[in-house]
């Protein structure tokens, strides 16, 4: 089961695409109109997040940010974190199972 | 005073003039052409940014009733509508050329402020507004993107002479609800164009105000020349193998 997050941060609107498995990321798409640098390292931020429990989210982000220098003008990791939490949260309230 | 190359190349195919878009940075950063500045125009494309959903930012059914080319770019932020209306311009130069900021947000600026510069000489008062836009108004009449591959920093841009915004706002999905007319006219609300400034100026003259913009803020004089064979051949190349294939275009 699929969730969907939708967070508008100060520039760019975040949308996240998210498939749980026992309460860890088994699929995870981020999209959206925002920049970021160098561009592909959003492809490795996903393949990062997959396996990783929802709860150590935005560990595994902020410690991406920092390792592979990413800059994304107007957002940041927690925001990111904040749309991915919602898609967790979306799983929950329409009757998923996480766990 | 640097002269750098000036070229104002369009095709009719959308696709090709988004593999031209990306050929020029790499044939820059091979040292194979001067600087670049590229003037160009779309007939009739939305053009989505590295990181959307075709699926979530398009009306894909009014894109094909429309014969409207959907086309993903090489660089972030959000989707534009392409049509003869618009111009599309896109600087390439050294990631070492002193004259552009090294922060990125910094060069956002400046390269705004050439969009600014230019809309004076059309009696235009403009202002950036960060991270991306020139506004009129509070009204937005030009976005720009930026990205930093091949040696190269590439920043292109859009600016809406007499855009159909009509047609922008039935193609462009600017919200995950259905897009109702409260919504639609909204959108008419937040954008501008030059001819809604400005009667009567034309694409040509938009075009020329935008070349001395540029060359007020970088301090270059531009000489129109043509695109060279080996562009040309690697444009070719990326439209086969990238922007004309599904698989690009809705690759997410």
């Amino acid at each position: 089961m699929r969730g969907e997050g939708v967070y508008k941060a100060k520039k760019g609107l975040i949308r996240v695409s998210l498939e749980l498995l026992d309460e860890k990321i088994r699929d995870i798409t981020i999209t959206g109109d925002f920049f970021l640098y160098p561009e592909d390292a959003l492809f490795e931020m996903e393949d990062e997040l997959k396996g990783v429990p929802i709860g150590q989210v935005r560990k595994v982000l902020s410690d991406f940010y920092r390792e592979h220098q990413v800059l994304s003008p107007g957002l940041g990791p927690d925001d990111l974190a904040v749309a991915i939490e919602q898609a967790a949260q979306d799983i929950v309230q329409s009757g998923g199972k996480t766990a | 005073m640097e002269t750098w190359r000036l070229t104002d190349i369009s095709v009719e195919d959308p696709y090709l003039n988004m593999a031209i878009e990306e050929a020029i940075p790499h044939a820059v950063g091979e040292g194979l052409v001067p600087p670049t500045l590229r003037l160009w125009q779309n007939d009739n494309a939305v053009i989505i940014g590295y990181f959307q959903s075709a699926l979530q930012e398009v009306w894909l059914d009014e894109c094909k009733k429309l014969g409207t080319a959907v086309i993903r770019r090489f660089t972030g932020g959000g989707a534009v509508y392409h049509d003869g209306g618009n111009i599309n311009y896109a600087i390439s130069c050294s990631e070492k050329d002193k004259r552009v900021p090294m922060d990125i947000l910094e060069s956002y600026r400046f390269f705004c402020h050439g969009v600014v510069r230019g809309l004076s000489k059309l009696d235009i008062r403009a202002e950036f507004a960060p991270i991306n836009d020139v506004v009129v108004g509070g009204r937005k009449i030009s976005g720009t993107a930026q990205t930093r591959q091949w040696g190269v920093v590439f920043t292109h841009g859009t600016l809406m002479v007499n855009v159909n915004i009509p047609v922008m706002v039935k193609v462009l999905r600017i919200s995950e609800k259905k897009l109702s007319d409260k919504v639609a006219k909204s959108i008419a609300e937040r954008v501008t164009t030059i001819a809604l400034e400005r009667e009567g100026v034309t694409v040509g003259e938009g075009k020329k105000a935008l070349v001395a913009g540029f060359e007020e803020i970088l301090g270059v004089s531009f000489e129109s020349d043509k695109l060279t064979k080996w562009e040309l051949d690697l444009a070719k190349k990326l439209r086969e193998e990238k922007y004309a294939r599904q698989e690009w275009n809705f690759k997410r």
